[in-house]
């Protein structure tokens, strides 16, 4: 009887536990990627993009109830504005139950979430501001979000007069717009004066020279009449914004 | 003894048989791959991005305002791949189709695949209105 060699017959054994040592490093490599790939972040249509949708309708509301608010309408179009938006959003929300309320601020100057000033000291506002609170409840997961919206048009206006011949004076302007603190652009500028001292009526002054520097600053160059010579001028200046929002602000011009 | 030595060779001719089975069933044991890019959430994603980016500084609303339904139309595809198809439906709350004989698209499907989404937005010009944007959209390749 032939001897048996061991190593020469193992070697049959080897490869097979070779081979199930090699399907083992396969299959630890496979769940290891798997299970790590399931933690990375993937891009869905997740609510906070939902959300960021309704925050920016309300925000239009927003600036829509201004413009109209600002330009003669009643000041409760802001809660009827918002009441419109919150249904037509309630009324498209499929996939989750969704609570939105409204709040406006009534705080200070604001009233129903709306203050409008035209200052006499050159600083004119009109502004919104209402709280905004959603919270969705889905199949599987409740979100919400609580925001502020504020929608606040500015200008300051300042100028000095410069008596040219009696009572009549050359006025020179400065006026600067920002939307929420920034510099912006505005349009259908409107200014007038009366004297300080007399009062009177306002004069729209005609053709005045507007010098548009791109920055919401304009330089503008007008001439305006006093009833006696060397009487201060008081200023006025209407404005529309680029979102259609009226500011107004008056302004005592120095006499230089 | 030249039959023994054969009879070793188909041996180790099985032994290797066996060994790559074991290996290839070890290889079919392992879970597919669920598809992580979900290519319905993330078609979902990029019409609302879309809308959205339209949508930031009134643009989309202000389009609607004036009914320019082929400004609306060049901003859209403007902002999608050109061989993604999109179909762009417009109403306003009480549901009536505004561009009603104005097919906002461009042209024919090109998957099966198709994601709608509704988008709601407010008319930031005085006069408030709010429209309901229905943005279906599919991508080439997309089963």
């Amino acid at each position: 009887m032939k001897n048996r060699n061991f190593r020469r017959d193992s070697s049959g054994q080897v490869i097979v536990i070779t081979a199930l040592l090699v399907a083992m490093v396969l299959l630890s490599t496979a769940i290891y990627v798997i299970e790590t790939e399931k933690d990375v972040p993937t891009v869905g249509a997740g609510t906070n993009n939902v959300f960021l949708s309704y925050q920016q309708a309300a925000r239009s509301t927003l600036i829509s109830a201004l413009a109209n608010i600002t330009n003669g309408g009643n000041p409760d179009v802001l809660t009827v504005d918002l009441n419109k938006l919150e249904s037509a959003v309630i009324s498209q929300s499929y996939q989750s139950i969704l609570q939105m309320v409204f709040t406006p601020l009534n705080q200070g100057l604001y009233q129903n979430g709306v203050w409008v000033s035209t200052g006499i000291n050159g600083e004119g506002t009109s502004s919104a501001i209402v709280t905004l609170s959603i919270n969705s409840t889905g199949a599987s997961s409740t979100s919400s979000l609580e925001c502020t919206l504020n929608v606040t048009s500015q200008v300051n206006l300042s100028g000095s007069s410069i008596q040219v011949n009696g009572t009549s004076n050359q006025v020179n302007l400065r006026v600067e717009v920002f939307n929420e603190g920034k510099p912006a652009l505005a349009q259908g500028f409107k200014f007038y004066y009366k004297d300080a001292v007399s009062g009177g009526n306002w004069t729209q002054a005609t053709s005045p020279s507007i010098t548009d520097y791109g920055d919401g600053t304009y330089a503008v160059t007008f001439n305006a009449q006093t009833l006696q010579p060397g009487d201060p001028l008081v200023a006025s200046m209407h404005c529309l914004d680029q979102r259609g929002i009226l500011i107004c602000a008056n302004v005592t011009c120095t006499n230089v | 003894m030249r039959l023994m030595k054969d009879k070793k060779g188909v041996v180790r001719v099985i032994e290797a048989f066996l060994a790559s089975l074991l290996l290839l069933s070890c290889l079919a044991m392992i879970p597919a791959q669920p598809n992580l890019n979900d290519s319905t959430g993330t078609l979902a994603a990029t019409v609302q991005n879309v809308l959205l980016s339209l949508d930031s500084n009134g643009h989309l609303a202000a389009m609607v305002d004036s009914r320019d339904w082929v400004g609306l139309q060049a901003s859209v595809a403007s902002a999608l791949p050109l061989t993604d198809w999109f179909n762009l439906t417009v109403y306003d709350q009480n549901m009536n189709v505004l561009n009603k004989g104005f097919p906002i698209s461009s042209g024919g499907e090109v998957s099966d695949k198709i994601v709608s989404l509704d988008y709601v937005c407010a008319s930031q010009s005085s006069t408030f209105a709010v429209y309901i944007l229905q943005l279906q959209l599919s991508q080439v390749g997309s089963t």
